[in-house]
């Protein structure tokens, strides 16, 4: 079971991660879109976010650093789920940009939150066993 | 809890070092980044505005679809900027536009166009905010929106 969690939290990370290191601007214009942080942050955000999710994914499927691995992914999903919340609010037409060029027609709601909110199941499942 | 710290920590230089790479390898560039914050500044705010909640007071409605299908019907009132040409030409806002935000409507399935052409009219005409609509010209008909054809 806890191996299950550990797979379905590194695909997802890795998935999304890859997808969005193909192209980081568009992965900083996606997180600036939902208009929560500062320009500069969005900047710094959008560029790390890649690189976060890879990380963590990679840890996670190779069980290498696997308690830090489900922490950040733990916080990663909070991140998210809080951004759907957000743009769900608001009314706000935005791409989700989970998982970069597939995400265009994705918009932020119930099937993103659901993701967010079983990533955060796993990855805090994961933290504790490991 | 020290552990987690410790790994945290080692896996945040790991990913400082993947994104690096990420920008090395792909077509953006560390001399991009000013450009890129000077489109995060410009970013305006688009709404979804739905179908149901009946006719957008105070807004510009703009319909992003080909020609022809705005010729043939369209939203009333509606101005044609066609998603196709949106870089052609700058397109003089009509009338008095204070205090305005645009609608855009494409059709069904063109989420994404919508979307780009709300927030590059926006900002060609100085506007605090754009909008789409959800479900496209298709649920404007739906919904039993005033339409008009030529």
């Amino acid at each position: 079971m806890i191996v299950a969690a550990r797979i379905f939290a590194g695909v997802v990370l890795l998935v999304a991660g890859a997808l969005k290191a193909a192209d980081p601007a568009q992965s900083v214009l996606a997180v600036g879109a939902y208009g929560v942080l500062p320009p500069p942050l969005a900047l710094a955000g959008g560029l790390l976010l890649p690189g976060l999710e890879i990380a963590a994914g990679a840890a996670l499927l190779s069980g290498f650093l696997t308690r830090g691995a489900a922490a950040l992914a733990a916080l990663l999903a909070i991140a998210f789920l809080a951004a759907v919340l957000r743009a769900t609010l608001a009314h706000l037409d935005v791409s989700c940009g989970c998982f970069g060029p597939l995400s265009d027609t994705l918009a932020p709601g119930a099937g993103t939150a659901l993701l967010d909110v079983l990533l955060l199941a796993a990855s805090v499942a994961v933290w504790r066993r490991a | 809890v020290k552990r987690t710290l410790a790994e945290g920590l080692a896996l945040l230089v790991a990913a400082a070092l993947l994104s690096l790479l990420a920008v090395a390898t792909s077509t953006t560039s560390l001399s991009d980044v000013p450009l890129l914050l000077a489109g995060l500044e410009a970013q305006v705010p688009v709404r979804s505005w739905s179908a149901g909640d009946g006719l957008p007071p105070d807004m510009l409605i703009v319909d992003g679809r080909p020609e022809a299908a705005h010729r043939e019907l369209r939203p009333k009132g509606s101005l044609s900027v066609p998603f196709e040409d949106r870089f052609e030409e700058s397109i003089a806002l009509p009338g008095d536009l204070e205090a305005r935000t645009v609608l855009v409507v494409l059709e069904r399935g063109r989420e994404a166009e919508a979307r780009e052409l709300a927030q590059w009219l926006a900002r060609e005409w100085g506007l605090p905010a754009g909008a789409t609509l959800t479900g496209g010209f298709e649920a404007w008909v739906e919904a039993g929106l005033p339409t008009e054809r030529e």
